[in-house]
Formats: C-alpha cells, sequence, structure tokens
C-alpha cells in the first residue's frame, strides 16, 4: 500500500507544487520544514474528516427526530383526531419528553408499534429518568419481536427506573420466555412475587417455566397458588393439566383440562400504567367495551366520553343515541340528552328505546302532552311492559284525563299486580276519581309492599276519611305525620281530633 | 496498518479519504448471495391468479383462501399443480361459473397446460384448501376441495379424468371448511377423511386496532367443530359425533396426522385459530381423545393460545422425535413443540432461534425441506397478514391488499433444534412481498430437492424451483406402499441411517396450510452415498427393514419385500 519514499528532487508521478523550490537545493531548515509540511497536511485532514464525521454523529443525535404521522383517512374520526393532537403537541415543541410521550402512547394504544417506538424513544432521549417511556419502549419492541440483547437492555433501563413495579418484572418474564432464557424468566417471575405475592399471573409464569424446566414439583406448587388467587383462569387450569400430566396424575389432568375447557382464559394483568395507556383507545370497540362497563356501574362520567365517541363513529345508531341521552339525564344535562333523543326517534321513529326515554324526560321537565303522546306509541310497540302503561297513568292523571289514567294502570297491574309505586298512584287516581272505596284498596296493597310509604298513608287517610272511617283514617294520617312531617297532615289531623 | 504515503498527492488523497469518511454513510455488506429459490410459474406455463372476490366489504372468507396441491393426477411420473380460488359470491356459498380453482398438467420438465375443465376439475365454489389422496384405493389419486359451503370429492377416473362424487361420496359437509387430511385410523386400509372447519362466519363489521374497517377475527364469530369421514371402501360416513370430535368446536385451520405417542394408531393434531390446538389421540376404537393440554401441544409456554394457521409434524431438532410447528399471527411467534416422548411436548421456540424473528410476520404455509442436503430440515415459511399491518418496504401489490403483503422467511436448522433465519437466501421465496397462503412442496424436476409451490391471494401462484447449492451432498427420496391398497401408506414412518446419521419422516401429504403434497420423504444425506438402513414402521405398527439403498435416487418401498 505504501509507496516508497522518493527523492525529494524528482517525485516520479506527482506533479510537484510549481513554486516548491528543489529540497535538495533547500537549507537544512527549509528541508526539514517541507518535510514536515506534507504529513501535517495529511493529518490535518485526517483530523477535519474526523471532526466532520463526529459532529454529523453528534448532530444526528441532537436532531429532532422526525415526528411519526400514522393517521391515514380510513381510520375512525376519534383516532384521527386523537393521532393529531398528540402529533401537533410535539410539533409545537419538539423538546418536550411529555409530548413525545404522549404520542408514543396514543400510537400505542392503537397497536402502531412503529410509530410508538420513535415517539417513546424520542421521549426517553429526552427524559431518561421517566419509567413509563423506558418502559412503553420496552414493550413496544417486544410486540414487534426485537433481539434478545436489545430487549434485555430495553428491559434493564426500565426496571432500574422502577424495581418494585411488579408488572414490569412480569412482562420482562414473558419477553425472556419468547427468547427460550427460561431460567432468567423463571427469576423474574419469581421476583415479581416477592413483590406482590398476590399476584396470580407471577405465579402462573412462574409455574409455566419450571414446568418446561423440568421443575414439576415447583410448577405444581406455583401454578396452584395462581389457581387458588385466580379459580377463573382457563390459561392457569390448562398449565396444571399438563403439570399432572407430567406428575403421572392423569386424573387430575383429565379434570384440569375439561375445566379448562369451560373457563375463559384470563389475560389482563393488572398494570395500571398499560391500563392508562389502553383507555387512550378511542376505536369502536374499546369505546363500546369502557362503556358499557361504566354504564353497567352508574359510572356516568365516565361513560359520557366514549358514548359520545360512539355516537360520533355511528350517528345513524339511534340506539347509541338513547344510551347517550341516558347518559345525559342521569348527569342532569336535560337539553342536551332531549336532542339526543330527537334525533334517535327522527333515525327510528318506534324505537323503543328512544321513544321510553324521551317520555320519561317529557314527563320529568312537565311537558305531559309530549309524555303522553310518546308513552302511547310506545305502549302501542310493547303492550306487555307494565311500566310503560304506568307511566302513562301517571301522566294522564294530571292533565284531567282520569278515565285514561284508570285504565292505564289497570292494564300495567294486570302485567305487574305486586308494584307498590303502581297501586300508590291507581289508588290516588281512584281517589281523584271519588271512588274511595276502591282506592283504599289499592292504597292498602301499596302499603302492604311499603309499609313505610308516608304519601300512601296520608291518601288512604284521606280516602277513609271521606268514607267516614274516621277512626282509622286518624291512625293513617298520624303514621304519615310520624314518617314525613313536611306532609300537608295538620288541617286533617285537628279535624279528625275534634 | 499501511505505511502513511509521504508525496503531496497521495497525502492529498488520503486526506480526502479521511474528510469522507466523515461524510459517508455505512458501508454494505458487499453483494448478495444467489438466492435459493427463483420462481419459473410464469415460464413454466402457471398463469393462475387467485381472485378473493374482495370488493372493500372485508369478507372474512376472502383473506383465508389459496391452499395448493402438488400431486401425480394421471399417474406418469410428474407433478401436476393444482390452485384453490375464491369466487366472487360472497356473503354467499354459490357457484360462479366465472372463477374456477385451476389444475395444470405437467407435460413436460417445467412446462405445465391448463387443463382444469378437460380434467372434469372446474367447480366455480369458494375455495380454500385441498386434500390428495386415493380413497378407493384403484390406484389414482382422487381429490377433496374445501370450501366456504359444501366440499367437493373428485374422484379420479384414472389418467387424470375426475367426476365429482360429492353427492355419493357422503363426505361433502358444509360451513366453511379449511384443510383437510386423509388417515387410516382404523387400519383397515381405507383412508378415513378429517376436515378442520373454520367459524359460523356472517357479514359484521369489524375494525382494527387504529378504528379502521377491517377483517373479523374468529373470536367475533362461534366456532365449528371438525368433522370425521369413516371410509367404507371408497364412501364415506360422517362420524363425528360418535368419534366426539363434535364435541368441541374450535377455530380450525391446519393440521396433520401422524403416531404421534407411538401407539401404532394415527393420531390427528389440529391448530385452532385464537383457541388451544387439539391433539386428537386415537383410541384405536373408533374414538379420539382430545389431549393437547395433557401433553403440552394446546398452548404456547405462557400458557396462552395462539393463531394457529399452517402446521407440520417432522423431526426439527435431530433426535429421533415427531415435533410439531405451527405457524401464527404477527406479534405471536411461530410455535416449535418439541416432542420429548412420554413426557409429551415443550414449547421450545424461544431457544429454537425461530420465535422473535417471526413476531413481524403472519405465518400460513410452511415446510420443512432439507435444503443443503445436509441432513437436517430447514424451514420454508409463506407469510401474508390477515389485519391491517404498517407496509412492507419492496411491495408491488397495488390497492389495499398492500397492506397485507409481507415478507415469507426461510430458515436454516443448524441442528439440534437451533435455526438462523436464512431469508436473504430465500431468492423468490422471501425477496417480494406478497399475501401467500398455501405452501406445497414436491421434487418437480427429479434432482432431489424439494421445488415449492405457494399460493398468493391476488397475485399469480408462484412455483419455485430449489436452486440451493448442493456440491458433493446427496439425497434419496422413499415412498412407501402397501400392495393390497395400490396406494402410499400414508402415516408411515420412515427412519434412515446413513453416514453414521439417523434421521426420521413421516410420510404424509396433508400438512402446511389448507394444501397438499406428494407422500414422499426426501432426505438430504450430506456426503454419504448409500443408506445402510431404512427402518419403516406401517401405519399398522408393523416394522419392516430395508438395507443398502442407493442415494440420488427415488425408491418406492414396498410393504412385504424388506425385512425383520
Amino acid at each position: 500500500m505504501g509507496k516508497k519514499r522518493r527523492a525529494a528532487a524528482a517525485p516520479a508521478r506527482s506533479p510537484s507544487p510549481p513554486r516548491a523550490p528543489s529540497a535538495a537545493a533547500a537549507p537544512p531548515e527549509a528541508r526539514s520544514r517541507r518535510s514536515l509540511r506534507r504529513p501535517a497536511l495529511v493529518l490535518l485532514l485526517l483530523a477535519a474528516g474526523a471532526a466532520l464525521f463526529a459532529w454529523r454523529r453528534g448532530a444526528a443525535a441532537n436532531a429532532t427526530p422526525a415526528v411519526p404521522d400514522p393517521v391515514t383517512p380510513e381510520m375512525a374520526a376519534p383516532v384521527r383526531r386523537a393521532l393529531t393532537a398528540a402529533r401537533a403537541a410535539v410539533l409545537a415543541a419538539p423538546d418536550s419528553a411529555p409530548a413525545w410521550g404522549e404520542l408514543g402512547e396514543v400510537c400505542d394504544a392503537h397497536h402502531l408499534y412503529p410509530e410508538a417506538e420513535a415517539a417513546y424513544a424520542a421521549a426517553a432521549a429526552r427524559a431518561p429518568n421517566e419509567f413509563r417511556w423506558a418502559y412503553g419502549l420496552a414493550v413496544v419492541r417486544d410486540f414487534q419481536g426485537a433481539p434478545a440483547e436489545e430487549l434485555a437492555g430495553l428491559f434493564d433501563v426500565a426496571l432500574r427506573l422502577a424495581p418494585r413495579y411488579p408488572p414490569a418484572r412480569l412482562r420482562h418474564g414473558d419477553a425472556l420466555v419468547r427468547q427460550g432464557r427460561l431460567a432468567e424468566a423463571a427469576a423474574a417471575y419469581a421476583e415479581a412475587v416477592a413483590l406482590d405475592p398476590g399476584l396470580a399471573l407471577a405465579h402462573r409464569g412462574l409455574g409455566q417455566t419450571r414446568l418446561a424446566l423440568d421443575d414439576v414439583d415447583g410448577a405444581l406448587a406455583a401454578l396452584e397458588r395462581a389457581a387458588e388467587l385466580d379459580p377463573r383462569d382457563a390459561v392457569t387450569a390448562g398449565s396444571l393439566a399438563q403439570a399432572y400430566a407430567r406428575a403421572g396424575a392423569a386424573e387430575r389432568a383429565a379434570a384440569s383440562a375439561a375445566r379448562a375447557r369451560e373457563l375463559e382464559p384470563v389475560f389482563g394483568l393488572p398494570d395500571p400504567v398499560r391500563f392508562a395507556l389502553e383507555a387512550r383507545n378511542v376505536t369502536p370497540l374499546a369505546c363500546e367495551q369502557r362503556a358499557a362497563e361504566h354504564e353497567a356501574r352508574g359510572e356516568w362520567k365516565a361513560a359520557r366520553p366514549d358514548l359520545e365517541r360512539l355516537v360520533e363513529m355511528d350517528g345513524e345508531d339511534a340506539g347509541l343515541r338513547v344510551r347517550l341521552a341516558r347518559c345525559l339525564v342521569a348527569l342532569a344535562l336535560r337539553a342536551p340528552a332531549a336532542a339526543e333523543l330527537a334525533r334517535a326517534l327522527e333515525l327510528a321513529p318506534e324505537h323503543l328505546g328512544a321513544l321510553t326515554e324521551a317520555a320519561a324526560l317529557a314527563q320529568a321537565s312537565g311537558d305531559l302532552a309530549r309524555a303522553v303522546e310518546l308513552y302511547r306509541r310506545a305502549t302501542a310497540r310493547a303492550p306487555e311492559s307494565a311500566l310503560l302503561w304506568k307511566r302513562l297513568g301517571a301522566s294522564l292523571g294530571p292533565l284531567g284525563d282520569l278515565p285514561g289514567s284508570l285504565a292505564a294502570f289497570e292494564r300495567a297491574a294486570a302485567l305487574a299486580p305486586a308494584d307498590a309505586e303502581l297501586l300508590h298512584n291507581w289508588g290516588t287516581a281512584l281517589a281523584r276519581a271519588e271512588r274511595h272505596a276502591e282506592a283504599c284498596e289499592r292504597l292498602r296493597g301499596a302499603l302492604g309492599l311499603e309499609p313505610d310509604n308516608a304519601g300512601a298513608h296520608l291518601s288512604l287517610g284521606a280516602s277513609l276519611a271521606l268514607l267516614g272511617r274516621r277512626a282509622e283514617a286518624l291512625e293513617h294520617y298520624e303514621r304519615a305525620q310520624a314518617l314525613d312531617p313536611s306532609l300537608p297532615t295538620a288541617e286533617a289531623l285537628a279535624e279528625l281530633r275534634r | 496498518m499501511a505505511r502513511i504515503p509521504w508525496s503531496w498527492c497521495e497525502g492529498a488523497r488520503w486526506g480526502l479519504v479521511g474528510l469522507l469518511a466523515g461524510c459517508s454513510r455505512e458501508v454494505g455488506a458487499g453483494a448478495p448471495e444467489a438466492g435459493w429459490f427463483t420462481d419459473v410459474g410464469a415460464a413454466a406455463g402457471l398463469g393462475f391468479t387467485h381472485a378473493s372476490g374482495a370488493r372493500g366489504q372485508y369478507h372474512m372468507p376472502e383473506v383465508m383462501g389459496g391452499g395448493v396441491a402438488l400431486f401425480d393426477a394421471e399417474p406418469d411420473g410428474d407433478l401436476d399443480l393444482y390452485c384453490v380460488n375464491g369466487n366472487g359470491k360472497l356473503p354467499a356459498a354459490e357457484r360462479d361459473p366465472n372463477s374456477a380453482s385451476a389444475f395444470y398438467r405437467q407435460e413436460a420438465p417445467w412446462r405445465f397446460v391448463e387443463a382444469t375443465r378437460e380434467a372434469g376439475l372446474a367447480e366455480g365454489l369458494y375455495g380454500m384448501g385441498a386434500a390428495v389422496a386415493d380413497v378407493d384405493n384403484d390406484g389414482d389419486e382422487d381429490l377433496y376441495v374445501t370450501h366456504y359451503g359444501p366440499n367437493t370429492l373428485f374422484r379420479n377416473q384414472g389418467g387424470g379424468r375426475f367426476v365429482d362424487d360429492s353427492a355419493r361420496g357422503g363426505c361433502a359437509g358444509g360451513g366453511w371448511s379449511s384443510s383437510a387430511a386423509f388417515v387410516d385410523l382404523d387400519r383397515d386400509g381405507f383412508l378415513e377423511l378429517f376436515v378442520t372447519r373454520y367459524v359460523e362466519w356472517q357479514e359484521k363489521a369489524c375494525f382494527d386496532q387504529a378504528g379502521r374497517p377491517d377483517y373479523c377475527g374468529p373470536k367475533a364469530f362461534a366456532p365449528q367443530h371438525d368433522l370425521l369421514f369413516r371410509n367404507d371402501g371408497g364412501s364415506f360416513q360422517d362420524v363425528s359425533r360418535a368419534a366426539g370430535v363434535a364435541a368441541l368446536a374450535a377455530a380450525g385451520l391446519g393440521l396433520v396426522c401422524a403416531d404421534l405417542d407411538q401407539d401404532g394408531w394415527q393420531d390427528i393434531y389440529v391448530a385452532n385459530d385464537a383457541y388451544p390446538n387439539h391433539l386428537w389421540r386415537n383410541r384405536g376404537d373408533g374414538t379420539l381423545a382430545e389431549e393437547a393440554l395433557q401433553r403440552g401441544a394446546a398452548l404456547n409456554l405462557s400458557g396462552q393460545p395462539q393463531a394457529g394457521m399452517g402446521v407440520l409434524v417432522a423431526d426439527l431438532d435431530g433426535d429421533l422425535g415427531l415435533d410439531l410447528f405451527v405457524t401464527h399471527l404477527r406479534e405471536e411467534t411461530n410455535a416449535f413443540y418439541r416432542n420429548r416422548g412420554a413426557q409429551g411436548f415443550l414449547d421450545a421456540t424461544g431457544a429454537s432461534g425461530l420465535g422473535p424473528a417471526s413476531m413481524p410476520w403472519t405465518g400460513f404455509g410452511v415446510a420443512a425441506l432439507d435444503l443443503e442436503l445436509d441432513g437436517d430440515l430447514d424451514l420454508a415459511i409463506a407469510n401474508g397478514a390477515v389485519f391491517h399491518r404498517p407496509r412492507v418496504a419492496g411491495v408491488e401489490l397495488s390497492g389495499p391488499w398492500a397492506d397485507y403483503a409481507e415478507t415469507s422467511l426461510l430458515f436454516r436448522n443448524e441442528g439440534g433444534g437451533r435455526f438462523a433465519d436464512a431469508s436473504a437466501r430465500g431468492g423468490a421465496l422471501t425477496e417480494r412481498p406478497a399475501v401467500a397462503r398455501g405452501l406445497a412442496a414436491g421434487d418437480l424436476d427429479g434432482d432431489g430437492d424439494l421445488d415449492l409451490l405457494v399460493g398468493r391471494i391476488e397475485e399469480r401462484a408462484s412455483l419455485l424451483r430449489n436452486d440451493a447449492p448442493r456440491a458433493g451432498r446427496h439425497w434419496i427420496a422413499l415412498r412407501c406402499r402397501h400392495p393390497g391398497w395400490q396406494r402410499d401408506a400414508l402415516g408411515a414412518r420412515v427412519e434412515i441411517a446413513a453416514g453414521g446419521q439417523r434421521q426420521v419422516q413421516v410420510l404424509a401429504s396433508s400438512w402446511s396450510y389448507a394444501s397438499s403434497s406428494p407422500a414422499v420423504a426426501t432426505f438430504g444425506l450430506g456426503p454419504a452415498t448409500q443408506v445402510e438402513e431404512c427402518l419403516v414402521t406401517w401405519p399398522d405398527g408393523v416394522r419392516e427393514r430395508f438395507l443398502a439403498l442407493e442415494a440420488d435416487r427415488a425408491h418406492v418401498l414396498v410393504r412385504g419385500t424388506g425385512g425383520e
């Protein structure tokens, strides 16, 4: 490679610099200087190259990475909005770790893992001590099949930031299993168990890896503990079937296998960090699942955002609008609820849920004529509904249609004879129609089901008084007063005691 | 280290090199090796292009079809091709005269002629997969095609002419069938038919995790139980309930048959999608017992059910046990269940090197074949997504299917159950992303290595000639025939000893995904020029020994002509 040093006076192939004097003729000092100049120039150029290289690497490290843009037109509108908003936050503050992290979480929640990875990496670079970004990066790299060494490094970082967070240990164990590093996986699961002895999934993972390591007794111990902690888990039952088979307990193996087929697998790891992230998923399915859970628990404030998203994504679904209306009513937001119900009835004029809710809302708002119209339509759709007949009866009475009210109550009672509220309302209506004997019978029926119904005592007392049964009337008025002193019993009591 | 040149220009040149080094990008590793597979389909006359019938409504069968078959229809000693097609009638399970699966007859080496109608194989139902076997022991291979809807049994009348015998055959089934396999469960010489079935699909709007309309997953519908038809001398009777198969419904996609517990009775392993896999142990009394959970082959090592599409049974770790390999969904790993004999199966995916490399992909068809003829089985996996995914580089497909195209994989067996990703050498198998489904393997040119036929949704099927380098290495191909049955002894276990190494394979035509391959055991022998001993365990458990089999040729081992 190297070329021989040539006589300074006559370089064979390379042109001499035009003004350079012959080295041979130059004084020794000059020759010395010239002899140093060339290697110095080479060194200078090499140093310049090295500096340029280092600068480019440093620049790359500090440069703002490209902001992922996974939005496509086919995505649901709320998803596009969430991604666009998160992206805009990053563009507005490219050095903000929380902005990058939020973008990562929104992408992660929607399984856009390459984009989540880029965002988490940028967040972690800006906030290396923030567990959420390091953990998110490790998890999404695991989902994408990252090589073992890389994954080990990522989980190492996350676990150092939160050494006492059992779900991270457990996920690390899962990743190690996928890499085939079973002894390390068992250690990770054991650490998760030590941190949280009640974590069934950690016992389960420990049992499974022990079984793979041929520690059948250890596997059985861990899996049986997992089954004690969560007897509903099909995965534990299935793993126990395998462990019992390995231990030679064929009958127990078969029983566990049969049980596993009856159960459902429990996958949900109690991982608050990932739970919070999953709540960011605003696809129809995720919104529906969350909304249904909140509705079932009466958590209307929590249910509202998801119901609104569902209506946005499928505005033609009358049933969704009814659910949203119900939620808004529970939150005392009557006007928006009424708007949703009106739209639902435009979409499906005979939708039973819409008719029922709209009628109830009208009734509560005092628009009894509208309530009656809607209840009539609803009872035509569902003549077997005692509730609808009861409410129709309750709306007709104040409008002065006593016969209609009584007929509706009678229909309701035929369908649901043991309804205290119905009997009370029916009795009151009968009293208003001056059919006091029948009124007393219905009101006694109501009190038989609800002995402490102050209003029923009051109404019964009034009917009894009008029938001339003063002593009984007094008894019920006194009972009404005792139960609810705010009721207007004073004048009647005074009259009956005279 | 080089001496620093002292001349002016040379110094400048080196300095410039140093300067440019600061500006340069990483330099690649050099020119790639030649690929091991070459797509010769177009040149060979294979013009079949799969039609899914997709029109933007995401009908689930559209994303699940594409089985293929390699078999000698005539028989004339060379392999013919069958490619299963969809149609445009979904959601109805009706015939479409404008769509038909395609049959290609091999007229000369690597020259195929389309002969679907001539062979009597035109039908037009929405096809899923194909299974091939001689169901009436008359010496001709018959063809069973699974559908969304009733299945079809084409009975070979001889010379590669088929008739639709579904009505008389008694094995049409119904619902949504995926893979099928023929296996002699009762050892009477006639092959039973096991059909995996998927789900009770109906039109339904589904979305992916980003809220985009997408194909539904199997859990959106009720699963269907598999079907078992007993062969009563060429006609079939549904014995699903009597055998116990109807008791368990799961979304079945792939299956293999082999004597997995070596008790002399053929068993059946079914890969289910999102449900635990099934291992139907043959009790020998006409009933099957499902024991995958107890035997460790139902779930992955974390105890979770996975997707489960393609499946094969092969000795992947060289310990003479029959292991199981199942392909899975993206973000899951493919599963390698190591057979540990009495201890059952163990998910050894992680330690094998087959795990993380498969997580970015969705695997369907799969083949175990000795690419280098070095005595161990490598793996070829046909990939293609079933849900939207980030677009892969190099996709040539246009339209919506571009978001489902994936790169197929090639894994080289390094011995002892360890595999290395060799996809860079895959050539036409791995270099172009596609929505690949069925995969069949057979020696189309008689040179001792296995070529591949790959079905691809909405694309021309690819016919891949095996061009893997093999200088100095030898091979042997073995078929096993029962003279009384006039057919291949499906389920026979073939164990050879050559050059100090022992290997084992099972003769099977149904493995992979919804596909059928010739029941030939092709072994790589390395430098050995002879198989010193070949031990055949016939499907009924009888063992026979054949000695001194010459390498580099195909042999037909006939029952009764060997020794003890």
